[in-house]
This record gives C-alpha cells, sequence and structure tokens, in this order.
C-alpha cells in the first residue's frame, strides 16, 4: 500500500439530484432513490430521449450575496457552489486567501454550454422581444464569458493558486483529482481543489447523444430506464450534478487538525487509440489503467472492497468494461462487489467521475455499498459480482471507481479509508 | 521545487481557411495513409491544423520518438468547436433535433483534439484536453510541464492551436483569411530522455504567494511563444536574455523556455516554421 506521500480529502462540496451534501448523496444512494424523471428544464418533444436526472436547483452560498449569484449562469453557480461548501467543508474557507490553494476542473464543455444559453436567449428576444421581466435575469446571465469560468471563480473567491480546467470527456473528474494530488505530492500547492461539474440537458446534448443512439429510450419508464449491466439495457440516461474535493498532503491536515473523508492511493490512465467514440475491443490498453492505479496504490486487484464501475448502461460500454474487470481482476473479478450508481443518479458525463468519487468516499464512509438498481437480468456477458437493486453492507478500507470517456479515455481512481 | 522538460521536436504552423480543407485530403499519416473518412468529414479545423504541425513534427525528428506508442496528448484548443455548435443550434431552431449530428460533440469539444491525435498518432498514454478558453496557453505548458515530469507516459504531445482573431460577435463569422495557429511540442523528462533535447521548458514557483498587484505578470500567449520559438522578438509579456525566453505568470510562477546549444534550425530537421502563412 502507498503509504508515502499521502494525499487526503479533507472536505467535499458537491450537488446532485440525490442531494446537496456527502450525506444526503449517500443516504439517498443506499436507499436505491433514482433520480430519472421527465425532462422539464427544455422542451424535449422530439428528442429521442425524453428522460434525465436534472439538477432543478442550485442553492446560493450565503457567503455570494443574490445579485451577483443572479448574473451567474446556472453552471457557474454549481462551480461555485461547489468550490465554497468543500472549502468550508474543510475548515478552509476563512484562510483561502492566505494559502496557496490550485484548483482543477473538469469541465467538457464550458464553452459550448455558454454558446447555446446566449443562442437560445437570443433567439427567445428576437421571437418575443416583449418579455416579462421575469426573464430579464435570464438574458442577463446569458451573455458569453470574457474570461474562463476557473478564473472567474478563483477571483470572485480570492483563490491565487494555478488553475487548470480539463476535459477527458466523462473521465475528466478522475483525471482532475489525479493531477491535483500530483500538485499536492510535489508540493506545488499546500492545498487543491479537484472535480468536476456539468449541466448537460440541453437541446444540443440531448439531441446528439440521442442521435448517436447512446441514450435510453424508455421515455414511458424513467426510473427503470438505466439498466446497466442488464440483459435490457438500451443505452444511458443524462445527469447533471458536481463534485469538487479539497486535497491536501496528510501532514498539512494534521497539523491543522483536519478530518480526512478518505486518502487518495491510486491513480491510472490510458488511451485505447482506437476510435473517439466506440470502446476499443481490445481489452488491454483499457486494462492498462486499471493496472497503473493498482501499481500507483502498491495493492493487488483482490485488496479492493468495492469498485464502482463505469458501466453507462450501454449495450457496448457494459460489455468491454466487464471484460477489462475480468482480465486485470483474474479470479478476484468474481468476490469484488461491482455497481453502477449511474442507474439512479443519471450520467453526468464531465461530472460524473467527481460524482462516483463522492460515491466511494460515502461507501467508505457508511461501510455500505450502493447497489445498481435495475440490475434484473444481469448479462451473461457481464458477469462480475454484482450487487443487485439493495444496497449491501460490507467492510471497506479500498475503494476504487473506474471512469472512462470520448477520445478513448480510461482512468481508475483508488480511495482508501483513514482510520 | 523547479520542475524542467526536454522539448525533443516541435513545429509550429498558421494555415488559412483554404489551407485546412486542403490538408483534410493531402495529410498523410506516419504510414502513408489518407486520414480517415470520418476524420476528414467531422473534424474540427484546429484539428486539422494540429495533426498537420504533429506530422510535420515527426517527419522532422532525427530519429524515431522512444517508445511513441506509449506517449501522452495534452492539446489546449480556444473556443474549439465554435463554428460547428452555432451551425447545429442554428439547424435545432429550423429543424429540430433529428437535424443535429451525432458527430458533434465527439468531434467539437474540449476533449475532441487530444482524443484525435491519441488515435490518429496512436498514443497509448493519457489524452485530455487543457483550457479551452481565450489566454490558457499558460495552462497547457503548466499542466504539461507537470504531466510530463510526473506522469506515467515517457513523452508527452503538447499541443496548442487557436485563430489570430477571433470574431467578437455573438457567432462566428468566418473569413477566408482567417489564421489558425498551432503548435506541437514532443517534450519528455530531460533526465529519462534518450533523444537529444533541442530546448528545455523550466518553471519555478513565485518565492511567496502571488501578489494580485504585481505588475509585472502577464500571461504567455501561443503567438509569444511561437515569436520565442523563431527567435523573433517576442513583445511586451515575456523577457529575452540570449537564449532564453521568461514569462512571469501570476497563478503559476516563473516559466522559462531556453534553447539548447544545437537549437532549432534547419540543420537538425527542426526548425520552427510557418507552414502556410
Amino acid at each position: 500500500m502507498n503509504g508515502s506521500n499521502g494525499v487526503w480529502i479533507t472536505g467535499v462540496g458537491l450537488a446532485s439530484p440525490l442531494g446537496y451534501d456527502l450525506a444526503q448523496f449517500t443516504e439517498s444512494l443506499l436507499a436505491g432513490r433514482c433520480a430519472i424523471q421527465r425532462v422539464t428544464k427544455m422542451q424535449i418533444e422530439g428528442h429521442p430521449s425524453q428522460i434525465a436526472a436534472e439538477l432543478k436547483h442550485i442553492p446560493r452560498p450565503t457567503e455570494l450575496d443574490e445579485t451577483f449569484w443572479q448574473s451567474c449562469a446556472p453552471l457557474e453557480q454549481l462551480a461555485l457552489w461547489c468550490v465554497v461548501r468543500a472549502l468550508q467543508e474543510a475548515d478552509l474557507w476563512r484562510q483561502r486567501e492566505a494559502i496557496r490553494i490550485g484548483v482543477v476542473l473538469g469541465l467538457g464543455a464550458e464553452w459550448p454550454y455558454f454558446w447555446e444559453r446566449a443562442w437560445f436567449a437570443w433567439e427567445h428576444e428576437r421571437i418575443a422581444p416583449h418579455r416579462p421581466a421575469a426573464l430579464v435575469v435570464q438574458r442577463q446571465n446569458a451573455r458569453i464569458p470574457q474570461a474562463p469560468l476557473v478564473h472567474r471563480i478563483c477571483d470572485r473567491l480570492g483563490i491565487r493558486g494555478p488553475r487548470l480546467t480539463v476535459a477527458a470527456a466523462c473521465a475528466s473528474g478522475n483525471y482532475a483529482l489525479g493531477l491535483a494530488r500530483q500538485w499536492i505530492r510535489s508540493a506545488r500547492v499546500e492545498v487543491c481543489l479537484a472535480g468536476g461539474c456539468d449541466l448537460p440537458v440541453t437541446p444540443l446534448s440531448m439531441s446528439c447523444f440521442g442521435n448517436l443512439r447512446a441514450l435510453s429510450r424508455r421515455n414511458d419508464n424513467p426510473q427503470g430506464a438505466c439498466r446497466p449491466f442488464d440483459r435490457q439495457r438500451d443505452g444511458f440516461v443524462m445527469g447533471e450534478g458536481g463534485a469538487v474535493f479539497v486535497l491536501e498532503s496528510e501532514q498539512h491536515a494534521r497539523r491543522r487538525g483536519a478530518a480526512p473523508l478518505a486518502a487518495i492511493v491510486g491513480f491510472g490512465a490510458s488511451s485505447d487509440a482506437s476510435h473517439l467514440v466506440i470502446p476499443s475491443n481490445d481489452p488491454h490498453p483499457t486494462a492498462e489503467a486499471l493496472r497503473r492505479a493498482l501499481a500507483d496504490a502498491r495493492i493487488a486487484p483482490d485488496e479492493i472492497d468495492y469498485l464502482n464501475a463505469h458501466a453507462p448502461g450501454t449495450p457496448a460500454g457494459d460489455r468491454c468494461e466487464a471484460r477489462v474487470i475480468q482480465l486485470v481482476f483474474q479470479e478476484a473479478a468474481k468476490r469484488v462487489p461491482v455497481s453502477s450508481t449511474k442507474s439512479m443518479t443519471g450520467h453526468g458525463v464531465t461530472a460524473a467521475s467527481a460524482l462516483e468519487a463522492a460515491v466511494c468516499i460515502g461507501a467508505l464512509r457508511a461501510q455500505a455499498i450502493p447497489p445498481t438498481i435495475n440490475l434484473e437480468d444481469p448479462d451473461p456477458e457481464c458477469d462480475l459480482c454484482h450487487v443487485p437493486r439493495q444496497a449491501r453492507p460490507a467492510k471497506l478500507r479500498i475503494v476504487a471507481s473506474n471512469s472512462f470517456g470520448f477520445g478513448g479515455n480510461n482512468t481508475m481512481l483508488i480511495l482508501r479509508r483513514v482510520a | 521545487m523547479e520542475l524542467s522538460i526536454g522539448i525533443v521536436g516541435g513545429q509550429s504552423g498558421a494555415f488559412r481557411r483554404a489551407d485546412l480543407q486542403r490538408l483534410r485530403t493531402e495529410l498523410r499519416l506516419q504510414d502513408g495513409q489518407a486520414l480517415p473518412h470520418a476524420f476528414v468529414r467531422h473534424a474540427e479545423d484546429q484539428t486539422i491544423a494540429a495533426l498537420a504541425v504533429a506530422l510535420q513534427t515527426l517527419r522532422s525528428l532525427p530519429e524515431p520518438l522512444p517508445q511513441a506508442d506509449r506517449w501522452g496528448v495534452l492539446a489546449a484548443p480556444e473556443y474549439f468547436g465554435r463554428e460547428a455548435t452555432f451551425g447545429s443550434l442554428r439547424r435545432y431552431s429550423q429543424e429540430g433535433p433529428s437535424a443535429i449530428s451525432p458527430h458533434l460533440i465527439p468531434n467539437h469539444c474540449l476533449h475532441s483534439l487530444a482524443g484525435s491525435l491519441s488515435v490518429l498518432l496512436g498514443c497509448h498514454g493519457p489524452n485530455y484536453g487543457v483550457g479551452g478558453g481565450p489566454n490558457q496557453f499558460a495552462e497547457l505548458l503548466w499542466a504539461g510541464l507537470c504531466e510530463t515530469a510526473q506522469g506515467p507516459a515517457p513523452g508527452y504531445w503538447l499541443v496548442a492551436t487557436g485563430w489570430r482573431q477571433v470574431a467578437e460577435d455573438f457567432w462566428p463569422a468566418t473569413a477566408e483569411s482567417d489564421i489558425c495557429l498551432a503548435l506541437a511540442l514532443a517534450v519528455c523528462r530531460a533526465q529519462d530522455c534518450t533523444c537529444k533535447c533541442l530546448a528545455t521548458l523550466s518553471w519555478r514557483p513565485w518565492p511567496t504567494l502571488f501578489d494580485p498587484e504585481r505588475s509585472l505578470c502577464e500571461t504567455v500567449s501561443l503567438d509569444t511563444f511561437i515569436r520565442a520559438f523563431h527567435q523573433a522578438p517576442g513583445g511586451s509579456s515575456c523577457e529575452e536574455e540570449g537564449a532564453v525566453t521568461r514569462w512571469y505568470i501570476q497563478e503559476v510562477g516563473v516559466l522559462e523556455f531556453r534553447r539548447t546549444a544545437r537549437g532549432f534550425d534547419q540543420e537538425t530537421g527542426s526548425a520552427v516554421r510557418e507552414v502556410a502563412a
């Protein structure tokens, strides 16, 4: 086990349709609650998939004033909520301007998000120039920003360390955490905020993923639509949310008396170099990411007590991942419990891996494994040690999270409980 | 702690739209193959420009990159996918969801450039996009330094692209005279690399926490970095001293580009030049 250069997570800020803090989020997952419903945020008629786990409300941290808050687009509000809450949870809010804090945010579609908002605001203006006054706010926060979101957030909050936007599609959050860990271990920053945020329920992304036939079309059964590893799965369901974590060295955390939520002990990444969208039929490049993470953590596969799978519920994606897990875990694949919480949260796209890191931390703290709901008829090609339908109590010390993405991206993050 | 990496090859280019259109069909991969049909059809212009300079770099190297299939790719395009996004929005408004291409997100989001290069160059190391907005080139250099020094791959491609003039208008108006800049650097840990380094890129932190009032700081841009490559005057944002160019980046510290004695010149075949300006 990798004990040197320990990097602890000492705070988390998150927003998901299943909760606005780690305790609420974990409780929802362990109860098997599903956030997927018919889409209400946009006109959904005519779309192949009309269901999603939408984030309908983003709370305002009391430290930020209402006028400023209303001037921010929802994606910015989401990132601000997560960053402020993470700093508060780690008890670093007051010191944030006095220490070197870095920020690595997984934001895969920041600019398309703002372009899309600006377009529809402009179009609405053009079609209905005499709109109700209530919509004026919407128009104001639909402007295309001049500066990147990560810079605006840091400048607004007085965070003065290096900042970075990373995009590895659905693996962005894991990359952000992996990079932040590097920065901490090499003392480039004292503290690093890392995670991912996404609000992908928009006309363009619902159309694009829908036309790609990647989304479930079970529009008449939203709660039963996302079925990772199930024989009847027909695609993923879009989800929204974000999670940002506070990372610091074990020594730094101990010095200031901070309580750890978990330690990051391993990270691995690789590329298929095969296709931009379709997972490679060859499991070896993906297996390399998992092996790198295990080697980084200095553990054997059977030391993992729970694996949060990427498994979005697409026919090809789940099958390929199962094959990779079988290849790397060998005999242990029959014993290591695996679940996909996307069955409840939907697929948060750029935010997915950050949210799933929060799932893993919640599982470690609750000593229980969240289930894959809707897994009623396991696909024989995905023969793993599933946790179907109901949460399971378990003694968890080390947990891992797989996240893969477009561009042939493969990642695994490994977390350890800190007593 | 100071960080330093070696640059073993690099090329820059400046491309007009017509050049990029032509390159879609004329570019040849390392094995001589034409670009895959789907790529030719759906790739963003900046991806074509990036691929052109990366391939040019490979061709100009005196010897093949060591373990090239294990390299990673970090790419920092600017306003990537803007034209395709606005084109799609227009179609969505006129024709509805069925008019949206399923290739839009795979090919026109921030991750796409790094992913495309990873596929086309056969790189199995990590690949991800960085920045994506205006003036985020420094993020690529910073991330590239950190990743190369500590990452799992034996080397990395650091790739940046951007239009020289970005339309300030709400949606992009394109002109034939628009110029797309592209830079590809092949970098590796200086101490591990079996190739000769043509230059080094290093970073050192501010001695104390950055003071936001410090007037010295101005971010490094793609344009000024390419000028340093060309050994042309870099402008006000950098400090030059012989073979060394320094940028002071407010949140990061000091970035230093230092040519080695071997340098970038025509003789080595690794000269940085404008491909089609």
